[in-house]
């Protein structure tokens, strides 16, 4: 408490001495080329989003406004699976075959057999624009992350930069059709997962997971200051859970997050592609702000160069704490894991910044 | 938005608080040595001002020049205590010198009726005995200066009072007098009280000696390292020994002074006053660790101790309180000393550099599909690589007659490749510094601006010399810029003349981009005749100069503003000799070198691409300068470097075409490139290799040293 209050004077008489310091990606976080070294399934898959499994062993991946079925054994054969009215993002898969999904600007469906059933678009009375994840709960019902009441789930880096948390976190029935609010004021939830009788929820803009009591009550961290932004989870057969981080934070992205004029100049003005702000896509682009260490010297862009875009996935013990990560860093291009899903032993992770699906190696903890 | 913008960025006064920035002065003011005792100069001034108005009749010059002569002898003891703690030891004896020379004096005078020069002498002989006594048990026999003059000092005290007893009865009775020795003590030179008179002159004199002679550079160094003066070759025993002496000199001159105003051998004489030296001499400044401090300083502590002890005795506070005045502020002194002489470098770190606003248009349009000159291709990405991996960093290449291919490395050496495709390198010149814009001159010597040393030359054979490494002293620059820093690119005039960019005064090579947060006009367009051996600064106050062309009809040299993203031709024959203008402005890049083209253009080298985000921040000094405090050099934010872009220009400045490498796959960060053959070589300060490709409408035949010196040969 006096902790708290002395830092945020501190703060503010000396504005950027109390930024928290990045967490070292040491220990469990230590890099590798794992995710580089993984596999791409299949020809690049753009706009790839979430994926689910389903009963029969096949996979359902989002991509642009399709939700394609990959089939056994290889997941190599493609096909449609359903067209939606929209870009589809998260998806959860029910008990019964049903699957729900996350159409940007438009809410969650819900889709029977392949076809486009029940629509949610708003939730008391607010509407659903920027639905970035899905979980069933025990009892059938559907809770939904919205990331912002602001901006679409294209926009994440605006919202980002403009410091918002305009996030909540809906119960919707099954048939989707009731729904309410379970928490809000939230910075972009990214991620949902099922626990027991509590929900996990990771907050990108506060690098955080935290735990929240289906039955009401107050959330408390699961794990905090990650070296990332957070986003979908998922869970591992053997108890445990995958997080995928958007990207990794920069000490130079922390610093514009408190150079407030600079910022918002910088949004009004500027291409947001050529923003400082963390991307999916490793591009390289000239235009891009250029940090010193990736400087290209005597031909080649060092690893451990301050990534604007980056492929991390962890993987969480029971109790939220990080046992192992797969990386893809600065040299790498597998950047931008949006989901990570176990299936046959093996991890499948979307890339979405490089449009592929990656099938990586992953052992058995025990 | 330029008035959303300029609402946003302020207006006039705002650019003029970032081009005349008060802390820049600070930075360079602090970096001074003659600004150490500016605190205890200002403290000197106070306390003065002080006690003028605390106390009545304070400010007469009657009571001036009473404070004057008494205070002569005391300024005499604190240059003694100076000199030694300079050199690195102290001399705790000064005070019992004082006392016995002035027990001497009287001695000789009045009872051996010596004459006056005869005492002057004998007195200060008995001072210098006493130091070479110091001096050869400290420099010679290696003892302690502390315990060594401590152990002098009670020796000392003891024989003074002894002689004191022996001789206070005789000294009470006697009676003699002279003239000279009243103007010793009572007398005036040019209405100065006579000793301070004297203490002036020897103060002056010690001044000099001490900052403008070699022994007096000698005692500093010792005082810093005696090691390191030991190495470089100083007799450190017979500088210590001669220290001493003249210490010890020194105090009994102070004490012949009193003898000569006081005529009494009080047994308390001089006592304590080691401990007012040593007070005086630290809060002057002078650094108790050693090497640091000059007589000035000595002399300002010793003012500022001797109004101090004055000033409360006279206001009638007791003696003893007035001494634990002077404790407190011996140690606060201390503290400070210490504090001080330990930051000082950080603190003028924390406020070196001063980024200034530097706003650009809007930049031209890049993209593939713009159909302009700069638009993005990928020409460049189909170049052939020479000595791959096996050269770092060449900046600037250069080929001669022979067809070899010439480079500066990294390493400070100078390669060169040769055979039919380049594969034979060798070592053609080990420089050292950092090798970067190069030219052949008449001889066909190779002439370099090497980053950190100056402008060399290198013959045929190998051989090397310096042709200048410095220019004319700015008048109204604080630091010292006569010394090259940072020469980065020349060009030889048809009259031989050197002209060469000399990029920033204020960083060296390493710190290169520092200049870039800065934005200011920190370089100089110089030109060096090699006839005269003459250098001469032609531009100051150039923005990061970089590239440097003379035109092909050799009336003009064109040189390159890079964080302007401009090119300026400078006259230098013609009606317009001597006037600069602008050739070609608003560029998308930051512009490097610059090469002549066989079709009578030029090359320029576009090291990195404006990025949108890096353009701001130049609209943003106080962005930039929280930047570099608070994140490491790798997360600062650079411009698009990590590209490959090489333009020409028509001899108007009009743009004509662009080769491209996006994202630097085979050229990033793009120096230089020169054309030879029908071939265009490229160069890049951080790259692995040379390239080249071919220029399938360029004049097979056409090289540089022949456009430059083939037609007057």
């Amino acid at each position: 408490m006096l902790d708290t209050l002395f830092s945020r004077l501190k703060e503010a008489l000396w504005p950027g001495s109390e930024a928290v310091a990045l967490p070292m990606m040491d220990g469990a976080l230590k890099p590798n080329r794992r995710l580089d070294d993984a596999v791409p399934i299949g020809e690049p898959l753009p706009a790839c989003d979430d994926l689910v499994t389903l009963d029969d062993g096949s996979v359902l991946v989002s991509a642009g406004s399709k939700v394609l079925r990959l089939s056994c054994p290889a997941l190599a054969e493609r096909t449609v699976w359903c067209e939606c009215p929209g870009t589809v993002g998260a998806l959860a898969a029910g008990r019964d075959g049903t699957v729900y999904a996350a159409i940007a600007g438009a809410g969650v469906v819900r889709i029977e057999q392949g076809r486009v059933g029940a629509r949610l678009e708003q939730a008391d009375g607010q509407p659903l624009r920027c639905v970035t994840a899905l979980a069933i709960l025990p009892d059938g019902k559907v809770a939904i992350s919205e990331g912002s009441s602001i901006n679409l789930p294209d926009h994440w880096t605006r919202d980002l930069l403009e410091r918002r948390a305009h996030g909540r976190v809906v119960v919707a029935s099954g048939d989707l059709s009731s729904a309410s609010t379970l928490a809000s004021g939230l910075a972009w939830p990214a991620g949902l997962l099922v626990r027991g009788t509590s929900l996990w929820i990771s907050e990108a803009w506060r690098h955080r997971v935290q735990s929240l009591p289906l039955a009401g009550g107050t959330a408390t961290d699961v794990m905090h200051n990650l070296p990332g932004y957070p986003a979908r989870l998922s869970a591992d057969p053997d108890g445990g859970a995958w997080l995928s981080l958007l990207a990794v934070r920069t000490q130079l992205l922390e610093f514009v997050l408190r150079e407030r004029a600079y910022r918002e100049q910088m949004l009004a003005t500027i291409d947001p592609q050529h923003w400082i702000a963390p991307s999916l896509r490793a591009t390289g682009h000239y235009l891009e702000p250029l940090q010193g260490g990736a400087i290209k010297k005597l031909g080649i862009v060092k690893p451990w160069a301050p990534p604007r875009s980056y492929g991390l996935v962890l993987r969480l013990s029971d109790k939220g704490e990080i046992v192992d990560s797969l990386h893809s860093r600065a040299s790498g291009t597998h950047h931008g894991i949006t989901a990570a899903l176990r299936r046959e032993g093996r991890l499948l992770a979307v890339s979405k910044g490089s449009g592929r699906l990656l099938d990586c190696a992953v052992e058995d903890l025990r | 938005m330029s008035v959303a913008s300029s609402m946003v960025n302020g207006g006039l006064l705002r650019r003029l608080r970032y081009r005349y920035s008060a802390r820049l002065l600070l930075s360079e003011l602090l970096g001074k040595r003659w600004m150490e005792p500016a605190i205890p100069f200002a403290l000197m001034i106070g306390l003065i001002v002080w006690f003028s108005m605390a106390s009545t009749n304070y400010a007469t010059l009657g009571n001036v020049q009473q404070l004057g002569r008494e205070f002569a002898e005391a300024g005499f003891v604190a240059i003694a205590m100076a000199l030694t703690v300079i050199s690195g030891g102290i001399d705790l004896s000064v005070g019992a010198v004082f006392a016995l020379a002035n027990l001497a004096a009287l001695v000789f005078f009045q009872l051996y009726q010596w004459p006056v020069a005869l005492v002057i002498v004998a007195t200060l002989a008995i001072g210098a005995g006493i130091g070479a006594i110091n001096g050869f048990l400290i420099g010679y026999m290696r003892t302690r200066p502390f315990l060594t003059t401590l152990v002098t000092l009670i020796v000392l005290r003891a024989t003074v009072d002894l002689l004191g007893q022996h001789f206070s009865i005789p000294l009470a009775m006697a009676s003699r007098t002279s003239w000279t020795w009243d103007v010793l003590g009572v007398g005036w030179i040019a209405k100065l009280p006579s000793n301070l008179a004297i203490l002036g002159i020897v103060a002056i004199v010690g001044h000099f000696l001490l900052s403008r002679s070699r022994p007096g550079w000698h005692l500093t160094a010792i005082g810093s390292s005696r090691k390191a003066a030991r190495h470089a070759g100083i007799r450190v025993e017979r500088v210590l020994f001669l220290t001493y002496v003249m210490s010890g000199t020194l105090a009994a001159a102070g004490g012949l002074f009193y003898a000569a105003r006081l005529q009494s051998s009080g047994s308390d004489t001089g006592i304590g006053w080691e401990i007012s030296a040593l007070t005086a001499v630290v809060l002057g400044g002078v650094s108790l660790a050693g090497g640091r401090g000059t007589v000035a300083r000595a002399l300002i502590g010793a003012v500022i101790v001797f109004v101090l002890v004055n000033g409360l005795v006279r206001m009638g506070f007791p003696g003893a309180l007035s001494s634990t005045a002077l404790g407190a502020v011996l140690l606060i002194a201390v503290g400070i000393d210490v504090k001080w002489a330990k930051n000082r470098g950080k603190a003028i770190q924390k406020i070196y550099v001063n980024p200034t606003m530097v706003e650009l248009p809007a930049s031209p349009s890049i993209t593939a599909d713009s159909g302009t000159a700069f638009a993005e291709n990928t020409r460049l990405q189909a170049s052939e690589e020479i000595g791959l991996n096996q050269v770092q960093g060449p900046e600037d290449i250069i080929l001669d007659r022979q067809d070899r291919l010439y480079c500066g490395t990294r390493e400070g050496w100078v390669l060169r490749f040769s055979g039919p495709n380049f594969e034979h390198r060798e070592v053609f010149a080990r420089i050292g510094g950092r090798p970067l814009g190069m030219a052949f001159d008449r001889d066909e010597n190779l002439i370099v601006c090497v980053g950190g040393m100056g402008l060399y030359g290198v013959t045929p054979a190998g051989k090397i010399y310096k042709c200048t490494d410095q220019t004319q002293r700015s008048l109204l620059k604080l630091n010292d810029d006569s010394r090259l820093r940072l020469a980065d690119d020349c060009d030889i005039a048809p009259d031989g003349t050197v002209w060469f960019s000399e990029a920033t005064i204020r960083y060296e090579m390493h710190s290169w981009f520092l200049d870039g947060i800065e934005g200011r006009a920190n370089g100089r367009l110089i030109a060096w005749d090699p006839k005269t051996n003459k250098t001469r600064t032609v531009i100051k106050n150039a923005v990061f100069p970089n590239g440097v062309c003379v035109a092909h009809d050799g009336r003009s040299v064109l040189f390159c503003s890079s964080w302007l993203c401009t090119i300026y031709r400078h006259w230098i024959e013609g009606p317009k000799a001597g006037q600069t203008e602008v050739f070609a402005e608003n560029l998308p890049g930051y512009p490097d070198n610059l090469n002549r083209s066989s079709d009578g253009g030029y090359w320029l080298a576009m090291v990195g691409i404006r990025s949108p985000t890096f353009d701001l921040m130049m609209r943003h000094p106080d962005v930039r300068q929280r930047m570099i405090k608070q994140l490491p050099p790798d997360e600062w934010v650079y411009p698009g470097i990590n590209n490959g872009c090489i333009v020409k220009f028509d001899e108007s400045g009009r743009a004509l075409e662009s080769m491209w490498d996006p994202g630097g796959t085979k050229h990033a960060t793009v120096t230089s490139m020169r054309e030879h053959k029908g071939w265009l070589y490229i160069g890049g300060l951080e790259n692995n290799r040379i390239g080249r490709v071919r220029l399938p409408d360029a004049d097979p035949e056409w090289n540089g040293y022949e456009a430059y010196w083939g037609g007057k040969r």
